[in-house]
């Protein structure tokens, strides 16, 4: 008798599942959003991101960390190594490492993601949309985007530093109308493919309107390459950005980026004598590229809906 | 069930309908030649009945579909549906009649791999065409989908999962859901169950019978698959080179083919008998290219009959009885061949 009643409490457990399954309860309740579900899961993007928060986090509570500012000058105490006082040194005129590849850790991070997510926003809305449309709106911006792209990235830097001076808002710039192009194709090349879908078919079938077909139907599916897409680039504009400064085109030197301070150690005497002035930037550099990249290739293969 | 059908209404009419597509040619882009997939067809859908649409590859019959869908621009004819407030011409319609348009008429695609959204789950998929068709309410838009999912056969739970935890036939249902979800009167097959092993074929053949039954559809049913057509079709229509070469209802063409082409086509189903000893007509050479069809009767180049008169008269589609039944057939030898027959 005992396995009965057990038996049918079980069977009236189950059919409690059942009725929420059906009601649309459970899915809220239970599995979360599926896409998070699955990052969390992806190990190698969880450390990309903890590595990434973490740099992240510390060049946002800069202030905190370091007593210094970044543009204070010592002139008593230049190039001194990594003391008690100054946890990773003072370059040559006596400023805190520490402290500039914090403060300049907010600057290259702000230069590499808004160029990145700039590149990737304008592309995506005109790749998606030329993509889906075809024809003579497609050719239209094609043609825009080579032309954008042959432009020399060095000569239109020169040139909009030299109208409208050296900022980090003009880099941005800068690097958002000579980069939009690689992002624009590769959503379009996407999108050209997915419009053959039979799923795309029928929601014209149905007759719904463009932009809910292309940028809520289509856009999903395309997505995954461009998100790899501003990872990868981020890193490269944060690079970018280092040799423009170097130039002296990009961001006033007086402004501490990461690139700045890399090129603080150009010369072979300060590579041999003072490594605290290269080496944890370029450190601090390479982990927060790495994580990045870790993290773009966790986004994308979870934004593949045929992988659990 | 001849005259059951001649007395029972006319859905969609189909006058010298042609869908042509451009070949861009030429220093300055001019269209010097056109793939004419779709050339000159009469056709005649009856409210209710099954139309099965039978052909070779790139005879033109997924294009028929589609021009009748409207996702190709037809160069010329009309195609009259007859909507409650009286026929009218789909290929003019303004925008708000395209809308009631778009809710009488449907489609099921052949690829269920390509049919879904991979992105979305299935409730997710059908939300916004059911939005568009003014159903506001999640809570309704989920009881919706959940009927459907039912009516195919399928639990209502499975309106949140994704395409890939379906199998093929599950998937291919659930295309099926999505074309009843406006209530078409019409409702397209373009090669259903072409992509289906033979036992899930016949699960989705039944379903579609079924629901015809429940919901009164008129189905026109594209496929290569002649035992399909025999086995689903009213009316059977069979396509070359973007015509019509032969209409009849199923048994009568199964019985009695008239066109040569027909005749080779048929001769070609497998029949599951050792001892079945039938002659297949073989046909020489392939399908003219739809860009430059031979002149006159498309099909001379292949016939078997082929006289002077294929070469430079096209024969027109002809209507002939037989028994009392209606039978179209374009060749100019019919009468030589009703007598054979």
């Amino acid at each position: 008798m005992a396995t009965k009643a057990s038996i049918r409490r079980m069977n009236n457990k189950f059919d409690k599942i059942r009725q929420q399954e059906e009601a649309g309860l459970l899915k809220n309740k239970k599995q979360g959003n599926r896409t998070l579900r699955k990052l969390l899961k992806n190990q190698l993007a969880v450390t990309g991101a903890i590595i990434f928060l973490i740099i992240l986090l510390a060049c946002i509570f800069a202030p905190i960390l370091t007593p210094y500012s970044p543009k204070a000058v010592d002139m008593g105490n230049i190039l001194s190594g990594p003391t008690k006082e100054h946890w990773l040194g003072t370059d040559k005129i006596g400023r805190d490492v520490f402290s500039r590849i914090l403060y300049g850790g907010r600057m290259s991070i702000a230069i590499g993601f808004g160029s990145a997510l700039g590149c990737a926003l304008i592309g995506i809305i005109l790749g998606c949309y030329a993509g889906y449309k075809g024809g003579i709106i497609d050719s239209i911006f094609v043609r825009i985007s080579e032309v954008f792209m042959s432009i020399p990235r060095l000569i239109l830097v020169m040139m909009l530093a030299a109208i409208m001076g050296q900022s980090a808002g003009n880099i941005v710039l800068i690097f958002v109308l000579s980069g939009w192009g690689s992002s624009f194709r590769m959503v379009r090349s996407k999108v050209l493919s997915i419009r053959e879908e039979e799923y795309v078919q029928s929601l014209e079938v149905f007759g719904l309107s463009t932009p809910i077909i292309c940028y809520k139907h289509i856009l999903p599916n395309a997505l995954s390459p461009t998100i790899v897409n501003v990872t990868l680039s981020t890193a490269m504009f944060i690079l970018d950005e280092a040799a423009l400064s170097f130039l002296g085109l990009g961001v006033p030197l007086e402004v501490p980026t990461w690139g700045n301070i890399l090129n603080a150690a150009q010369d072979l005497f300060t590579l041999q004598n003072n490594w605290w002035l290269w080496l944890p930037t370029g450190i601090v550099v390479s982990l927060f590229v790495m994580s990045i990249n870790f993290i773009g290739d966790g986004i994308r293969d979870t934004a593949d809906p045929t992988q659990i | 069930m001849s005259n059951n059908l001649r007395e029972k209404e006319v859905l969609l009419t189909l006058n010298g309908l042609a869908t042509y597509f451009p070949i861009k040619k030429g220093l300055f882009g001019k269209n010097t030649q056109y793939v004419k997939a779709v050339n000159n067809v009469d056709l005649t859908i009856y409210k209710g009945e099954t139309l099965g649409l039978v052909g070779e590859s790139g005879c033109g019959k997924t294009t028929l579909g589609k021009t009748i869908l409207q996702l190709y621009k037809p160069t010329a004819g009309e195609m009259i549906y007859s909507f409650e407030d009286g026929p009218k011409n789909l290929a003019n319609l303004s925008k708000e009649e395209m809308n009631v348009a778009r809710q009488k008429m449907q489609i099921v695609f052949q690829d269920p791999q390509s049919s879904l959204n991979p992105a979305f789950t299935v409730y997710q998929s059908l939300s916004d065409p059911l939005k568009k068709f003014g159903i506001k309410s999640r809570k309704e838009r989920r009881q919706i989908v959940g009927d459907l999912l039912e009516a195919v056969n399928m639990r209502r739970e499975y309106m949140d999962r994704y395409p890939n935890e379906f199998s093929g036939g599950q998937r291919q249902r659930i295309g099926i859901a999505r074309a009843l979800c406006v209530n078409p009167e019409l409702v397209i097959c373009d090669e259903a169950v072409s992509a289906l092993d033979v036992s899930i074929q016949a699960q989705v053949l039944n379903l579609l019978m079924k629901l015809k039954e429940e919901r009164g559809l008129t189905y026109i049913f594209i496929t290569h698959d002649l035992s399909v057509v025999e086995y689903i079709s009213d009316r059977v229509a069979v396509m070359y080179l973007g015509r019509v070469v032969e209409l009849a209802e199923s048994e009568d063409l199964f019985a009695n083919r008239l066109h040569p082409y027909t005749q080779a086509l048929f001769s070609a189903i497998p029949v599951a008998d050792i001892n079945h000893n039938k002659k297949r007509i073989v046909l020489k050479g392939d399908v003219p290219s739809p860009a430059n069809p031979p002149s006159g009767c498309h099909f001379h180049k292949r016939c078997f009959m082929c006289k002077e008169v294929c070469k430079e008269k096209e024969p027109e589609l002809r209507r002939f009885e037989i028994d009392g039944k209606e039978h179209y057939v374009a060749c100019h030898f019919a009468e030589e061949n009703i007598k054979n027959a």
